[in-house]
């Protein structure tokens, strides 16, 4: 069994929630089962939510996927979700605060590049996908090797971490930017 | 105390706000103090609670038109900070920070300051045809500042753009967070 979540606001700006849905699909194909995936996060969007539904629905994942409806602090989250991984949309290896969020928390997460032209440049690391047969691939590894995937995973996801960070020359910088 | 005000249009439980949380935290710990406007929306979201207990003031005001208001004291404060923000936004704040190009589009000739800085938090992907809906004109004043948080973006503004229709200055940051770094200054 693999626990997988994805944390975002439904809305028509983050409507890369087929992607995920996707995957699972996949994974199912090559014998893969056991997967559950959770979307948190308020539904914005009605076409958005009730398109994830029917894709679903059509892929016969009633009993794999959920959606809380509602957006939730990754804090508040249960055990057994945060003992899971987080899949993060990203644009290229950019991740925005969910995702700085996931692995702020220690929480193993999986950045998914969701700009189909950035693909080709997007840097391939443990825990960044360029594109979706880069998310399934890594998706498989974590369950038929876990300890190597996940080991090398956590490793990058600190690196990740460490990115944000303010150094002495982001902090004059943004200084600049408020107290000019 | 120096004051920073900071514009958005909401305070949900999501990215853009999330920002905003650090960049009061960041102003906070440089003896600068945040004043939050939010446009356009009289709701109370997730960080409303947040920002009531750390004392940080958030004005939900009207900028623009206050026809669709029925509320006299919503209309009153509305004339009121619209009147301050064309008017006398250099002299209360150091610096206005608006949240977003979409939110600099609806600012942008109804706050005047001398130190404007949008923060770019979307990328091309997020909209149809990969074509930001923001017009150039918000580009025009070579005071203002444009943040990007990500080099991604810088290529999509002067592709879409072009470089030499970008006045305002351009400059790659990056997301940051001060509440969680264990070398923060406080």
């Amino acid at each position: 069994m693999i626990q997988l979540t994805v944390v975002s606001r439904v809305n028509d700006d983050k409507n890369f929630f087929f992607d995920v849905i996707f995957a699972v699909n996949q994974l199912q194909k090559i014998g893969i089962e056991g997967i559950k995936l959770l979307f948190v996060g308020e539904i914005l969007s009605r076409a958005v939510f009730e398109s994830c539904c029917r894709l679903t629905n059509l892929f016969g994942l009633t009993q794999n996927v959920s959606f809380t409806r509602k957006s939730i602090r990754i804090t508040d989250l249960p055990e057994n979700v945060k003992a899971g991984y987080f899949i993060n949309f990203t644009i290229a290896d950019f991740t925005g605060y969910s995702g700085v969020e996931s692995v702020n928390l220690g929480y193993k997460t999986i950045f998914y590049n969701i700009d189909f032209k950035l693909a080709p440049i997007t840097p391939e690391t443990a825990s960044v996908c360029q594109d979706i047969d880069a998310l399934v691939k890594l998706i498989y590894k974590i369950v038929i090797n876990p300890e190597v995937t996940n080991r090398l995973l956590i490793e990058d996801n600190l690196r990740i971490k460490n990115s944000f960070f303010l150094s002495d020359k982001d902090h004059s910088f943004l200084r600049s930017m408020l107290i000019p | 105390m120096k004051k920073t005000l900071i514009i958005s249009d909401h305070l949900l439980m999501a990215g853009a706000e999330r920002l905003i949380f650090e960049l009061v935290a960041f102003a906070r710990s440089n003896q600068l103090e945040p004043v939050i406007f939010i446009l356009n929306n009289y709701a109370t979201e997730y960080y409303d609670a947040i920002f009531m207990e750390m004392n940080v003031k958030v004005i939900r005001s009207r900028l623009g038109s206050v026809k669709a208001l029925r509320s006299p004291f919503n209309i009153l404060r509305a004339f009121y900070w619209n009147f301050i923000l064309k008017k006398l936004a250099n002299r209360f704040y150091k610096s206005v920070q608006v949240i977003g190009l979409y939110n600099a589009a609806k600012a942008y000739k109804l706050v005047s300051h001398v130190h404007r800085v949008f923060w770019h938090v979307t990328n091309a992907a997020q909209h149809l045809d990969h074509t930001y809906p923001i017009p150039v004109e918000i580009f025009n004043n070579p005071d203002d500042t444009i943040i990007c948080i990500n080099p991604y973006q810088v290529d999509e503004l002067y592709t879409q753009y072009g470089r030499e229709n970008i006045r305002a200055a351009v400059k790659l940051f990056k997301l940051f967070t001060v509440s969680y770094d264990p070398a923060h200054r406080s």
